[in-house]
């Protein structure tokens, strides 16, 4: 088992890592998904076809786990709410750098944005554009790790890329108001 | 000063930019903390719980016991009057909901469709034996194309309603309908019949503070037997019997004990119930049979923003599929829900005045799909209001159609 996992850890680990933080929007649960993935591949390597790519194989492990997770969180959420959380439509007025990871903070403001606006889009769409953008992965690796037809990581992307777009200039409307307002 | 408007450059160059981020555990806690968990998984029980158990095993056959002289007692005098038929109506219809709490608003029928029972709909009913309509697990092959771009047949799991046979028990709480369901060989688990589990399992109980339910074994031959197929199968028809009463785990125990061994799967204590319901699609084989299946296990859309969809929004989800699905939608093409005003437990669903429904047997495929996705929410009736309804209302009920409630 060690020997495969250090093998596993040098090609795939920090990537694999990078993917689930930007699914999941937190280091430490990054942290704990990244071993259940560890745990799971360990346990089925053996029934791994090569069908697919050793990469693909791993990276829709993690698209699983990481998805097991947020549909975990929503149902809880549900529950301790008792009805379905709404979206506020202005929340990106609020700053709360708190949110973001250090990597991130960093950076200037319009990937502060970026970043912000990405959690807005459908869990397809962020699906498509953390794994085109982020991971810089081909669109046959992407359609190859969703399970997707490669026409729908074209559609799927193109209507992200108009999604974020839109939320990028709602932004940008709205800064300026208030800076005409100040 | 006016900005300039973003477009789609601007938006991939700044996707591309977006940090690296990386994991800060080293390479040796990260492996540490995955053989710690996985011992963790493989260990037995703690020593408290043990001491738990040790104290059941004399307490179980005292209680036994006591509840076997109970019913002795009760039981005799009973069948010495010769009146134990007390759970059927004058009018012999099985009045399944005397002693039944999850169908206490109809009026004896256990019709998951709605339909009324005088007219030739499935019966829910049997003189002779206590049978109830039950959705339970199916398999069938589809010709599709799975997740590595490969053309072929592929055994698919979806549920369909069926009469099952209780036998003689007259209890019908959810732990003996699910019981029954897992033993009885009418039921299509993805297993052989060879190795049908309708001899091993003793047991089934619902925790709901936990929302998980456990199955008890007291013999595993033929669950430890499952071929590599027929374990896969077993898994997906769990999921999908499970996540239709919103369970959030199952348990397996051998003789109180936790974990049992299914096949490939080796020593498995639970499997998590990962997706909740939300919205039915329909597949019919070649023979004319309907089954449905979940929005979530075909990979349609059940989510946005994280968020599970709300009920009006499944419905508009519902009606079209994903290119070259091998399911259909379950309404028909002409149908638009326009609205959906949710009332308490009642939802009234709005449809266009256009809107036909070709046949009788096509209303009630909608039904079925809808009552189906209603019982993911806190609605225990739904009416259709729309011009349709005018002819459809003189064969079938279209207003206040009852959702059962498990």
């Amino acid at each position: 088992m060690r020997e495969e996992f250090d093998r596993l850890y040098e090609m795939y680990h920090q990537t694999l890592f990078q993917y689930l933080f930007y699914m999941v929007r937190n280091r430490e649960v990054a942290e704990e998904l990244v071993q259940e993935v560890y745990i799971k591949v360990l346990h089925s390597y053996q029934s791994f076809e090569g069908k697919s790519s050793e990469k693909t194989w791993l990276y829709s492990v993690a698209k699983h786990v990481g998805i097991d997770w947020i549909r975990s969180q929503s149902r809880k959420k549900r529950k301790w709410v008792g009805k379905q959380f709404e979206w506020s439509e202005r929340e990106f007025e609020i700053k709360d750098h708190a949110l973001l990871p250090d990597e991130i903070l960093v950076q200037k403001d319009e990937l502060h944005q970026i970043y912000s606006v990405l959690k807005r889009c459908k869990e397809d769409q962020q699906q498509v554009i953390i794994l085109r953008y982020i991971q810089a992965l081909s669109i046959s690796e992407t359609a190859d790790v969703l399970g997707w037809t490669q026409s729908k990581v074209k559609t799927t992307q193109h209507r992200a890329i108009k999604e974020l777009k839109r939320y990028m200039n709602q932004i940008d409307s709205f800064n300026e108001v208030k800076e005409v307002g100040e | 000063m006016t900005k300039r408007l973003w477009d789609d450059q601007d938006v991939e160059n700044h996707l591309k930019q977006l940090p690296p981020i990386k994991d800060r555990q080293s390479k040796e806690e990260l492996f540490q903390a995955i053989e710690r968990k996985m011992q963790e998984r493989n260990e037995k029980p703690s020593p408290l719980y043990t001491k738990n158990k040790h104290k059941l095993t004399w307490l179980k056959p005292l209680m036994a016991s006591v509840a076997a002289v109970f019913l002795i007692v009760l039981i005799f005098p009973y069948f010495f009057n010769g009146d134990y038929e007390m759970s059927y109506n004058s009018d012999n219809n099985a009045d399944i909901s005397a002693g039944n709490d999850m169908n206490n608003s109809n009026d004896g029928d256990f019709n998951i469709a709605g339909t009324p029972s005088d007219d030739g709909g499935v019966d829910t009913e049997s003189d002779e034996e206590n049978t109830i309509l039950l959705p339970v697990p199916h398999f069938f092959e589809v010709l599709t194309v799975n997740e590595f771009g490969d053309e072929g047949l592929y055994t698919k799991s979806g549920i369909t309603s069926q009469p099952i046979s209780i036998g003689e028990n007259r209890d019908s709480s959810l732990e003996n309908l699910i019981y029954y369901t897992l033993t009885s060989d009418e039921v299509d688990w993805g297993i052989q019949d060879s190795r049908s589990l309708h001899n091993e399992i003793s047991s089934v109980n619902i925790d709901d503070r936990e929302n998980a339910v456990t199955i008890d074994f007291f013999n595993s031959i033929n669950i430890e037997r499952l071929s590599s197929n027929e374990a896969t199968s077993f898994y997906e028809a769990i999921l999908e019997y499970f996540g239709y009463f919103h369970f959030e785990k199952i348990r397996f125990t051998f003789n109180d004990e936790p974990g049992v061994l299914i096949g490939p799967f080796g020593f498995v204590e639970e499997w998590d119930i990962p997706y909740e319901n939300r919205g039915y699609y329909l597949h019919e084989d070649e023979e004319g049979n309907h089954y449905f299946v979940r929005g979530a296990y075909v990979g349609e859309r059940i989510m946005e923003n994280g968020e599970l969809l709300s009920f009006q929004e499944t419905l508009g989800e519902m009606l079209v599929v994903n290119e070259g699905a091998w399911y259909r939608s379950a309404i028909p093409e002409s149908i638009e829900i326009e609205d959906v005003v949710i009332e308490d437990i009642h939802a009234a669903i709005f449809v266009n005045d256009t809107g036909i429904i070709p046949t009788v047997e096509e209303f009630d495929l909608l039904v079925e799909a809808l009552t189906f996705t209603a019982n993911d929410f806190s609605i225990e009736y739904i009416s259709f209001i729309g011009n349709f309804i005018d002819e459809m209302s003189q064969v079938r009920q279209t207003e206040m159609i009852h959702v059962n409630d498990f």
